[in-house]
């Protein structure tokens, strides 16, 4: 350790030598322990949209997922607001769609 | 980039891309560090090691935060345990002296030094937990942590020479509390 004294704090102080000695020791297995415990707790993969914004993959997964469903749901409303069936709705050119 | 010579800035950077390995690196080198600022500023190793396991989740998720150039990360790393054990110290818990006993489990010396070192550790202990978190905060930066003035006043977000006058104040705080414990003669220190 670095003999680092405070600027009022005379070589041989009491208060800082006893200070010094009562550092808590740290055993290499509690770092261990602590180390697999942290790492076995952060979520696998994680997804940055927008700079400084995480989310988790579970969160991803569930965004995916909401677009994914949107997609196949279009189709019906379609149909079920417009009167088109599901597939002339899905797959007519844009330019054909009554809009 | 090779992880092991990488330093800690350049690891903090990959955690920000998600990588698990920088990350298990990071922890690896700064855990030590963090076990020893949160044990001395709560007094018990499982409050200390809850408050590790929360400072490094909280480095992971906010890692794409971390503007380099701005402050080391040993400096950022020492304000989350910091801002978290203070958190803590709101809330009630007991009080412990695992760390007291840790040593004497594992030491090597003699036992009638080892019973003066252990009382003098344990009054310390003891007149530490007695002191505001602040000065406890301030002793264990500049004594356990060996930080240098400057470095130490950063942690605390302070200018150094008002954590000069806080250290100063803490070891006076210490005194009148070691002196009452009879664990420090009048007049020493």
């Amino acid at each position: 350790m670095a003999n680092r004294n405070f600027p009022e704090e005379p070589e041989n102080d009491a208060i800082g030598r006893m200070l010094r000695d009562t550092v808590p020791e740290i055993h290499s297995h509690r770092i261990d322990m602590l180390t697999q415990r942290v790492l076995s707790s952060i979520p696998e993969t994680s997804w940055y949209p927008i700079p400084g914004w995480q989310v988790s993959a579970q969160t991803t997964r569930l965004l995916y997922g909401s677009i994914f469903l949107l997609g196949c749901l279009a189709p019906l409303l379609g149909h079920a607001f417009n009167d088109l069936s599901p597939l002339d709705w899905a797959f007519s050119p844009i330019w054909t769609s009554p809009y | 980039m090779d992880l092991e010579t990488a330093d800690d800035e350049e690891l903090i950077v990959l955690v920000a891309e998600g990588n698990s390995r920088a990350f298990e690196l990071l922890m690896r080198r700064n855990l030590r560090h963090v076990l020893v600022l949160a044990q001395g500023v709560l007094g018990n190793a499982s409050d200390a090691d809850e408050i590790a396991q929360e400072a490094f989740m909280r480095v992971w998720s906010h890692a794409p935060l971390w503007q380099p150039g701005r402050a080391r990360f040993s400096t950022w790393l020492h304000r989350i345990v910091l801002n978290l054990c203070l958190d803590r110290r709101r809330k009630p818990s007991h009080v412990g002296i695992d760390g007291v006993v840790d040593r004497l489990e594992d030491t090597a010396e003699s036992p009638p030094v080892r019973i003066s070192r252990d009382e003098d550790r344990r009054a310390v202990t003891t007149a530490m937990m007695r002191l505001s978190e602040r000065h406890r905060a301030a002793l264990v930066l500049f004594y356990f942590e060996d930080l240098s003035t400057r470095e130490a006043a950063e942690c605390l977000e302070i200018k150094a020479n008002a954590f000069e006058q806080l250290l100063l104040r803490a070891r006076r705080a210490l005194k009148i509390q070691l002196v009452r414990l009879g664990g420090l003669p009048e007049g020493e220190g």
